[in-house]
């Protein structure tokens, strides 16, 4: 009673959270609608279908709808999916439906804009063209139902916003990769050819989607600046990308069996990836920019290249001190425009002091000059004014800004004229680079370890191959004995005729002791009983089924080219047996020993020929 | 029967001599080698890198080589800025300790400055596992273990046998013995194809499409990339790289590991 309470509570709780997710879910998905449609392929062969994907964002409250017909298609409805996605901590539900478009004609075909009322308000796709072609038209590979080709799929693009541009203007540079219903792996950074120009390097992307034409591309965009160092009309371009393809190899099981190594490279590392990486270079269009000179008109002394938009500073401090003492003199240049080429206009009154080397470092469009001056006499009472001139690209003409003069106080050194060695000032050391830690390798070894051969690999060496071999020597013995023995213990026929000999050889000896001794009853009844049991164990027989008629049956059966000879010798043995029960005094010790001989000649010649 | 004892005795002479053929060839002894080892390391703690390096070197010239020893070289090469030479001797290393910490944290950090294509991780989880799983054995490891786990399965079959062990039990044993062989099997031929003719650049070369010296440029090699050896030309290479480019570079550009 107590668990089934438990449960149905439990089963409250679960229901009362599920309702409230669905109502949470519902309150946060995002009120943005949107409505577009999506094709598979903008090129089509006849006969084989497409996919239009209509996709609407913000609502999931939609059925699907039937299409009006569209010319040159046959459309069939196939399903629908919805989506949740959380967009900066907001839900996003969607909800896509899939038709399935057969071209039906070959020639230039439209998706008209497609129009869908949703709470009383109307939203319309753009119209998508498409291009039906005969499938012996080009076309890459039908077989894969992507109706494309290579290019249209996975292409690059160069662009710029100007078109007209001065000498060592700042020119925005895209270089976008366009990649549309294919996989694609190891991107590298775009190469781009520009003679004539001066490039920033710049590793950053973006990434985004964007439907071209009904296809969805996953666009990575390259943004970079251009400098035209030289006049005319210059070629910027082509930008090339190398990446590599992701293909599913589907034959791989039927070519790696065949023509191959099994131990073949491709094999083991095909062995867990069924799929292989083909790198491709993909090549834009070149862009050609039209370079015009800056003009000649109000171009000021000073004007040394600079183009672009800036500002500048300049400051100056201490502003009273000793003479030999430094001050700092401070120029920044910060604004859009090839800071590489832009240079610092030069000190005026560079006779009264003594000057030390300027550091210059550029940073975020920012380009800073630091240098120590040092006043050589108390009389000196400004450092003069700093002009700086530049091409303005905004208005088209030349501009120049003015800093200064500044007033200084310089006052009689306590130490005399003599001029102070001086290192860098505050300012210069903080423009070193920032320590870097922890970056070297970890030290040696005291140890060395267990030296041995180069290359002495296990697997190379003849004594791990004595070891194994003489492993395998040790477990067929071992196997072998166990064979031996368990047939000796399962099969009786096979027990007995390997026992017979031993047996005979047993009796034999008994016999031939007997023989010495000349006790000739005895001797032709052991010899009677020891060739009966041979014979009985060596054919499977009974004792008293050995008789000489028994065994002649089974040796007329055997091959043997002293077979006949030895049926013979059998007959007079069993004839001499019988015989030395009612006449022994006919038999001599000649006969006795011929006897012996004849029945170990028996014996052998069965073992050697009688299996 | 003599004569098949003469022979017996001969043939376990030649055997013999195999085996200890290895000591044969060495040029010079194990104590030697490590005084040698200790002097280049005192070497090494006074900055004179290069001087280290020459009797590490002596040492591998001795027909001598342990992971300490290509790791203290390769440490050594680092120092002297020749990243090549360092990754070369790491590697080297790796295939005789592949576990150690310190080696492979020297090992990454030099191949950190190498730009470039370097070796692309596996794709997928199968290929990864198997990848951790041949990485972590040197291949005497390998070869140890699987020869345990067959004499295991050979001794195992005799005892289930004489002491009539029942099927199921044999089954059992049989199948996950089985399957630990081939996991170690399957990764010692796969180490095996993946360390063979491998090499690594020691300069910053140029591939080219042809093995001739005014042949047009294929691609950039950094020092330090690993490649693969596919076959040898004169004094030219062709190699190929990790994202499957092939190319010919010259024969000093590159040294096997």
């Amino acid at each position: 009673m107590n668990i089934s309470f438990i449960s149905t509570k439990l089963s409250r709780i679960s229901v009362s959270l599920l309702v409230g997710l669905v109502l949470f879910l519902q309150s946060a998905i995002a009120q943005d609608i949107s409505f577009d449609a999506e094709v598979s392929t903008n090129r089509a062969v006849v006969g084989n279908p497409i996919q239009l994907t209509l996709i609407i964002r913000g609502t999931q409250k939609i059925s699907p709808k039937q299409l009006p017909p569209i010319d040159g298609f046959d459309i069939q409805y196939q399903n629908s999916s919805q989506r949740f996605t959380t967009i900066n901590g907001q839900f996003e539900g969607s909800v896509s439906f899939q038709y399935s478009l057969v071209p039906l004609k070959v020639g230039n075909y439209g998706i008209p804009a497609l129009k869908l009322a949703i709470d009383g308000k109307d939203y319309t796709t753009q119209p998508i063209s498409i291009e039906v072609v005969d499938s012996a038209g080009g076309v890459s590979s039908p077989s894969q139902g992507t109706q494309t080709s290579l290019d249209d799929r996975i292409f690059v693009r160069l662009e710029t916003s100007k078109q007209e541009v001065y000498l060592n203007d700042r020119v925005p540079i895209k270089m976008l990769l366009y990649i549309a219903n294919v996989d694609v792996d190891d991107i590298q950074y775009p190469q781009l050819e520009h003679a004539g120009f001066t490039v920033e390097k710049d590793d950053q992307y973006k990434k985004y989607q964007q439907i071209i034409q009904g296809v969805r591309y996953t666009i990575f965009e390259f943004n970079t600046f251009a400098y035209p160092t030289r006049l005319g009309a210059l070629t910027l371009g082509p930008v090339q990308i190398e990446c590599n393809l992701i293909v599913r190899n589907q034959n791989r099981r039927s070519s790696s069996g065949r023509g191959r190594g099994v131990f073949d490279d491709d094999f083991f590392s095909g062995f867990f990836d069924r799929v292989e990486k083909r790198p491709v270079t993909l090549k834009s269009d070149p862009i050609t920019l039209n370079v015009l000179p800056l003009p000649e008109d109000g171009r000021p002394q000073d004007f040394s290249g600079a183009v672009g938009n800036f500002n500048f500073d300049v400051s100056v401090g201490p502003r009273e001190l000793k003479v030999g003492d430094p001050i700092t003199l401070r120029m920044k240049i910060r604004g859009n425009g090839n800071l590489k080429a832009v240079e610092f206009p030069s000190f005026a009154n560079q006779d009264e002091f003594k000057l030390y080397d300027p550091i210059i470092k550029e940073e975020n469009n920012t380009k800073i000059l630091e240098q120590v001056i040092v006043p050589k006499s108390d009389q000196i009472e400004t450092v003069l004014a700093i002009q700086f001139s530049y091409f303005d690209i905004n208005y088209g003409k030349y501009r120049t800004i003015t800093r200064g003069p500044f007033p200084i106080k310089v006052e009689k050194s306590d130490q005399g004229e003599g001029v102070k060695v001086i290192g860098l000032g505050e300012l210069a050391t903080s423009i070193v680079p920032p320590e870097k830690l922890g970056q070297d390798i970890v030290f040696i070894k005291d140890s060395a370890g267990t030296f041995r051969a180069k290359g002495a690999w296990l697997y190379r060496r003849v004594g791990f191959y004595i070891f194994l071999f003489v492993m395998g020597i040790f477990w067929g013995v071992a196997y072998i004995f166990y064979k031996q023995t368990h047939r000796l213990k399962t099969d009786t026929v096979y027990a007995r005729r390997m026992q017979a000999p031993r047996h005979a050889r047993k009796g034999l000896m008994h016999a031939k002791k007997l023989l010495e001794e000349g006790k000739r009853e005895d001797y032709y009844t052991t010899i009677f009983k020891t060739l009966q049991n041979y014979l009985g164990n060596k054919f499977h027989l009974s004792s008293g089924a050995v008789t000489f008629e028994t065994i002649e049956e089974i040796l007329l059966n055997k091959q043997g080219a002293d077979m006949a000879s030895v049926r013979n010798r059998l007959k007079i043995i069993f004839d001499e047996c019988d015989m030395i029960r009612y006449a022994s005094g006919q038999i001599t010790a000649k006969d006795m020993q011929e006897n012996y001989q004849k029945v170990e000649q028996i014996i052998d010649y069965l073992e050697r020929h009688v299996k | 029967m003599k004569l098949y004892a003469k022979y017996f005795g001969t043939t376990l002479f030649v055997l013999l001599a195999f085996v200890f053929t290895d000591l044969a060839m060495a040029q010079i002894s194990k104590s030697e080698s490590l005084s040698k080892f200790v002097s280049a390391g005192l070497a090494y703690k006074s900055g004179e890198y290069s001087e280290a390096i020459a009797i590490y070197e002596e040492v591998l010239d001795g027909d001598k080589e342990s992971g300490a020893l290509y790791y203290n070289l390769g440490n050594s090469y680092f120092k002297e800025g020749k990243r090549g030479k360092a990754i070369l001797n790491y590697e080297r290393a790796l295939q005789l300790m592949p576990r150690d910490s310190d080696l492979q944290f020297n090992y990454r950090h030099a191949r950190s400055s190498v730009k470039g294509y370097g070796e692309q991780k596996p794709s997928n989880i199968l290929n990864r596992l198997a990848q951790a799983h041949v990485q972590f054995y040197a291949v005497d490891e390998m070869v140890v273990i699987i020869t345990i786990i067959t004499l295991a399965l050979g001794i195992l079959y005799l005892l289930s046998l004489y002491l009539k062990w029942p099927t199921k039990l044999r089954q059992n044993f049989f199948i996950i013995l089985g399957v630990f062989w081939l996991i170690y099997t399957a990764g010692f031929i796969l180490k095996f194809q993946q360390d063979k003719n491998m090499a690594i650049t020691l300069t910053n070369a140029k591939a080219t499409f042809e093995p001739r010296q005014e042949s047009t440029t294929h691609f950039q090699l950094s020092e330090g990339i690993k490649v693969k050896i596919l076959k040898k030309q004169d004094n030219w290479i062709k190699i190929k790289r990790a994202d499957g480019k092939l190319g010919w570079v010259q024969e000093d550009a590159v040294e096997r590991i």
